[in-house]
């Protein structure tokens, strides 16, 4: 009995620290009727120096338009193995999009920023139209954007 | 009976004379000449000019309009795209928790 309790207080305490640091989070980007063709949308996070982190998700496929988000393009050199696993479709004028995934709870209260860089075909790109500080108290807290985005919001 | 020998190889000769001109020129009727590489070539340009035609198609062939479908055209894809969410796991970036892919959807 004394072996399988250790076991099982040793599994514990070494699958704890794990969950405590990440957190399911929702983000949440509702589009502005513009009336054109889906959004491509690329959701990444800079550091406090303003130095590119990562990307959380990128919407839309076709590569050949990913320059149009500037701000993203410029900081990746559009390399794809950035958005390998984490890119999905395009999306529609006054669509919402809810991505929901683990982020890692460092990346909270600690100067992070999320931006989001828009762009639609025939119409102006709008670099970094989202840039929102990543904070335990901003969640919840819709921020506008400027062109195609209405308002975003992540929840924990 | 030598004089008939003499005729038939004769004939045959000639025949056979006859027969080999005709096939080389049939030959050199077919033979490229500087005329007809730049027919080609001009040939080539045309084809060229048809597959650019073809990228503009490409071009005007966008389908991304955000109604959950994101329209790929194999011809016209770069070879680069990236993998789809859910076909491999997250990049390795720091930003995620797990390789758990982000669950996503479009109202």
């Amino acid at each position: 009995m004394k072996p399988l309790m250790a076991a099982l207080a040793l599994t514990t305490a070494l699958t704890l620290p794990s969950l405590a640091l990440a957190r399911q989070v929702t983000l949440t980007t509702t589009l502005n009727a513009y009336g054109g063709n889906g959004a491509y949308l690329a959701l990444y996070v800079t550091d406090a120096q303003g130095a590119y982190k990562g990307s959380l998700w990128m919407a839309g496929g076709k590569t050949k338009y990913h320059e149009h988000l500037s701000d993203w393009y410029r900081a990746t050199g559009g390399n794809t193995a950035e958005i390998n696993g984490i890119t999905g479709a395009s999306v529609g004028s006054g669509r919402e999009l809810s991505i929901t995934l683990d982020l890692a709870d460092a990346l909270f209260d600690a100067g992070y920023v999320l931006h989001i860089d828009a762009a639609v075909e025939d119409m102006r790109n709008s670099p970094s139209e989202i840039a929102v500080p990543l904070t335990t108290a901003g969640a919840g807290q819709p921020t506008p954007g400027r062109r195609y985005i209405a308002s975003f919001a992540y929840t924990m | 009976m030598k004089t008939t020998l003499a005729i038939l190889a004769a004939t045959t000769a000639l025949g056979a004379v006859f027969a080999l001109t005709t096939l080389n020129l049939a030959h050199a009727g077919n033979r490229p000449t500087a005329a007809d590489a730049d027919q080609k070539s001009w040939v080539q340009l045309v084809s060229g000019d048809d597959d650019e035609g073809q990228d503009e198609d490409c071009e005007d062939e966008d389908d991304d309009d955000g109604e959950g479908e994101d329209g790929h055209d194999a011809a016209c894809l770069p070879v680069q795209n990236a993998a789809p969410a859910g076909t491999v796991a997250p990049p390795a970036n720091g930003l995620f928790g797990s390789t758990t892919p982000p669950k996503v959807q479009v109202n």
